[in-house]
């Protein structure tokens, strides 16, 4: 959290106006400028980018509408935004400089430090770090000012505050509004993790949007401790909720640490088991946690309620 | 015998000028090898002072200081392994097996881990952290493989560098868990070797290494000599062993602190360029410390190039792709070797 505040404050974005168009006719609004103040200093940047590249971000850039031409490659397994990425380039993971050259970006948006000195020599970068913001509506506010276009932020706001109120209208008397969730996943190393809300796989839908409360022991050691924390199987107990949902890392696709645990009788014993009430969901489409990602997790999660319900 | 002494320096001639061709062709073919296609004729155009904007970046800030880092790292892993090969008198010694790299790694891990965002320009101050990492693990190598009455005995020397590496290993294991996942990206590449954030600052940074090093060893090739011979035999010939060795010691563990601080952890190089100069040259360091400079320059940069050039857009780290060529030649190695 503290992070977080760092980084606001940081990120007081100081928009200057335009530097120089008023004398001359025939600059076009495309290359004015304004100046941002970040974390590496004052970042001159267009008003309205035209040909934005992002490693990380190009869910949040693809939300406020922004003109995205080039991303690093996992934005391509993003499930959510493919038909967007039609005219978008892949870039490679880490992004390949050479390409970003080619593709003559006005701004570059990155979250790995390491590349911003070799980014900046390209176009004006900024250097924003994964945990920038901690919701849906500041990251959607930061990225509106970013690429200039705050109504696109705000319609996309509007947008999911529907999604939302009709979700729990939806949900309303089909859930107890008392009833516990909790995030779990698990690695193909075997290893066992609970989430808070903060850390994707659907966190803030669950917690935020359709505000479902933890089970007291998550909420005490995961929320109000690091918001993310390596369990040991014996304990998952400890950290059961009436609905648990479980997201498993498992990138070659063995499956073998979820048919582990489901072995296990601290797995079979659990109620959620029991009551069907245990859902294993697709990693790709519930660890991310840009906006268009989190208000489909909003459908996806209340169309697991229903399923149930029935 | 003036006969054999002559044709040896021919020889030795012959074999440095064609390594030196060689990374020479590699070095054009570097060049013109990218993501970005650039026609041969459009680079040399871009020599000349003719090229677009995005030309002159991509040359002169991303291929060239890229280009000049994989070579002075190549050299300075090889001339590390030499070193280490003809301290410890064992075939097997690099940077990688003595824990230099890992102590080095984790320092830079500690680098990552600790230190705010900013707060210190990485160029620089990684490779000091690099040093003082790979320092104290060579520190406590020492200590550990030294005994009184004995000094070091080469085999001790390995044996505490392999068992020192795994503690290491083990702590970075530890230690990576709790990273954020851009940090951990970082650390992850550095250990995979890869030579990717490159610019002109990282060239800077390590130049001044080579620069006084190299010929600091180049001067103790007699020393070198005479200790490939054996212990006794070295010390009845006047060389105050324990000094040069820690001497020599530390000038490796330099060049490899520094070498793998810019490029992470390229394991292999130091192992593998000293072997083909031997073979090609023979065991007289005078010869054989410039044809695996040589050597080890080249595999780096040819690592690198073909890692940028196999998979675009996304590229392979140099360390993996020298790991790739060299593993199955030191297995032939091995192989042909009467041991």
């Amino acid at each position: 959290m503290t992070t977080f505040l760092v980084m606001a404050l940081a990120f007081v974005l100081a928009a200057c106006g335009s530097s120089g168009s008023s004398d001359n006719k025939d600059q076009t609004a495309a290359s004015e400028t304004r100046v941002l103040e970040t974390v590496k200093g004052d970042v001159e940047i267009p008003v309205d980018p035209q040909r934005i590249v992002t490693d990380y971000y190009a869910g949040e850039v693809l939300a406020v509408a922004g003109n995205l031409v080039g991303a690093d490659s996992d934005a391509f397994t993003h499930p959510f935004i493919q038909d967007q990425l039609q005219n978008v380039t892949d870039l490679g993971t880490p992004m390949n400089v050479e390409k970003i050259v080619e593709l003559a970006p006005d701004l570059i948006i990155t979250m790995y430090e390491d590349h911003y000195e070799e980014y900046s020599k390209i176009a004006p970068t900024l250097y924003i770090p994964w945990d920038a913001t901690s919701d849906i509506k500041s990251a959607l506010e930061l990225f509106g000012d970013i690429t200039g276009d705050p109504e696109a932020a705000a319609a996309f706001a509007a947008e999911y505050d529907q999604t939302v109120a009709d979700a729990k209208e939806q949900l309303k008397d089909v859930v107890d509004e008392n009833t516990t969730v909790g995030i779990y996943e698990l690695t193909a190393d075997d290893k066992l993790w609970v989430f808070g809300k903060n850390f994707g796989r659907g966190g803030q839908v669950l917690y935020d949007a359709l505000g479902f409360k933890a089970p007291e022991k998550i909420q005490k050691d995961i929320m109000e401790g690091d918001g993310y924390s390596e369990i040991s199987k014996e304990v998952l107990a400890e950290y059961a909720a009436d609905y648990m949902f479980m997201t498993v890392y498992d990138p070659e696709n063995t499956g073998t640490a979820m048919a582990k645990l489901q072995d296990m009788s601290i797995y079979k014993n659990l109620d959620a088991v029991k009551n069907d009430t245990f859902f294993v969901n697709d990693f790709d489409k519930f660890y991310r946690y840009d906006p268009i990602a989190i208000r489909e997790q909003v459908k996806l999660f209340t169309a697991l309620f229903l399923e149930k319900a029935e | 015998m003036e006969h054999v002494l002559q044709s040896k320096a021919h020889k030795f001639r012959l074999i440095l000028a064609s390594s030196f061709a060689l990374l020479i062709f590699t070095f054009v073919f570097s060049i013109n090898t990218g993501a970005s296609s650039m026609s041969p004729a459009e680079v040399v155009q871009t020599f000349l002072g003719n090229g677009t904007n995005q030309q002159n970046l991509i040359l002169y800030e991303f291929r060239l200081p890229r280009i000049v880092l994989s070579v002075l790292v190549g050299m300075g892993l090889a001339v590390s392994g030499c070193v280490l090969q003809s301290v410890s008198r064992n075939a097997l010694a690099e940077p990688g097996i003595l824990g230099i790299n890992a102590g080095a790694g984790l320092a830079i891990l500690f680098f990552v881990t600790l230190i705010p965002t900013g707060v210190l320009s990485a160029a620089y101050f990684v490779p000091l952290f690099a040093l003082s990492g790979a320092l104290l693990a060579a520190v406590v190598i020492y200590v550990l493989a030294f005994k009184r009455q004995e000094g070091i005995m080469p085999t001790r020397l390995i044996l505490t560098g392999v068992a020192i590496q795994a503690g290491i290993n083990a702590a970075m294991i530890v230690l990576t868990l709790r990273l954020t996942p851009e940090r951990y990206e970082t650390v992850a590449l550095w250990l995979a070797g890869y030579i990717g954030t490159t610019s002109w600052d990282y060239v800077l940074a390590l130049l001044p290494w080579m620069i006084i090093i190299l010929p600091f060893v180049y001067y103790k090739v007699n020393v070198l000599n005479l200790l490939n011979l054996g212990d006794q035999l070295a010390v009845g010939l006047g060389v105050d062993l324990e000094k040069e060795r820690r001497l020599l010691l530390f000038a490796a563990v330099c060049l490899a602190a520094a070498s793998v601080s810019v490029s992470g952890s390229i394991s292999f190089v130091g192992l593998i360029a000293p072997h083909l100069a031997r073979q090609l040259i023979g065991g007289k360091h005078q010869y054989y410390l410039p044809v695996a400079a040589l050597l080890g320059g080249l595999l780096v940069l040819l690592g690198d190039t073909l890692g940028r050039a196999l998979l675009g857009p996304t590229e392979i780290p140099a360390g993996i792709v020298v790991a790739v060529i060299g593993a199955p030649y030191f297995l032939y190695l091995l192989a042909r070797s009467k041991v």
